[in-house]
């Protein structure tokens, strides 16, 4: 089969635009990994693989402006 | 999913278990009414969806302890509303149907001297405005849960638009009072809550509550509060 180099059978990841470095609260309470976050409690302890986008989507999170 | 027997069904009414009662259920689900819109124009009928109803049609075993209180709990047939619940399975993620309906008839029934049990017939219609709900479990069927817990993931495949209900039905509590909660999730890793339930403190409680908005594609039950042995079953549709 013939390949060309835009190949396209990778799966995609899609690249998340808000980080954990721009998260500045927790509005609601969530979970990751099943690691429970109440609203106000410190956001450093978030795992940076947490679904940052989806979360301030729902109103979770608040980020830094600009 | 995969075809099944009745094996696993289970019903619950207000909050208790009847399934040691029940016979046999039929009806599970919901029919449409259909309006007439045939016009000049057309040459075969025409028709447009109207109103939603659903039954329940319930065969039992006269039983004047648990079946007969809670079919007719003072003595009369209830008016108010109650909530229904039928579990087709005792896995997380498969099928429930859980409605609010009004009771329409309790018959109690003497067979010939010799050939069967004292039955009752029990009919339940849809009362409270919205169709009868097709679920999910989310739970694996009725489920203790000794401590603050977390349930098993439900994989709905994709995410919805419109809303849904859930419902729960807690036929036993130790001690204590539990919040139930379902959250969401669009990986299966970040969860938020989505709805909960009003905290329950005792035995017979069952609430239906309404979801609006976008449900993500995962959903699953957790429960907080101080309590012990919360016995629990929760569906949860989506519209």
């Amino acid at each position: 089969m013939a390949t060309s180099g835009n190949y396209k059978g990778r799966p995609k990841v899609k690249k998340q635009k808000v980080k954990l470095e721009d998260v500045t609260g927790i509005l609601h309470a969530f979970s990751v990994d099943g690691v429970r976050f109440e609203a106000g409690e410190d956001t450093q302890s978030i795992p940076p693989h947490a679904n940052f986008d989806w979360l301030l989507r729902r109103g979770a999170i608040s980020i830094k402006e600009g | 999913m995969a075809k099944t027997t009745g094996l696993q069904t289970k019903f619950y009414l207000a909050g208790v278990d009847m399934s040691a009662d029940v016979a046999s259920i039929s009806n599970i689900g919901y029919t449409q009414t259909l309006a007439d819109t045939t016009n000049l124009s057309v040459s075969a009928m025409e028709r447009i969806p109207s109103t939603i109803d659903g039954t329940l049609a319930i065969s039992a075993f006269f039983d004047s302890a648990n079946g007969h209180s809670t079919w007719v709990p003072s003595g009369d047939i209830p008016t108010a509303d109650r909530n229904a619940f039928v579990g087709m399975s005792t896995t997380v993620g498969e099928a429930c149907l859980f409605g609010a309906f009004k009771q329409t008839s309790y018959y109690v029934s003497r067979p010939d001297a010799g050939t069967g049990a004292i039955t009752c017939a029990i009919d339940l219609s849809a009362a409270d405005g919205a169709s009868p709900s097709f679920a999910v479990l989310q739970t694996a069927g009725l489920e203790t849960n000794a401590a603050t817990d977390t349930y098993t993931a439900v994989d709905n495949a994709a995410s919805s638009a419109s809303g849904g209900r859930m419902s729960v039905q807690c036929t036993s509590i130790g001690s204590g009072s539990i919040t139930l909660s379902v959250e969401d999730s669009a990986d299966n890793i970040t969860y938020a809550s989505l709805a909960s339930f009003t905290a329950i403190s005792a035995a017979g409680s069952s609430e239906i509550v309404s979801i609006s908005g976008t449900i993500d594609r995962y959903t699953k039950l957790v429960s907080s509060g101080t309590f012990t042995n919360a016995v629990v079953i929760v569906g949860l549709s989506r519209s």
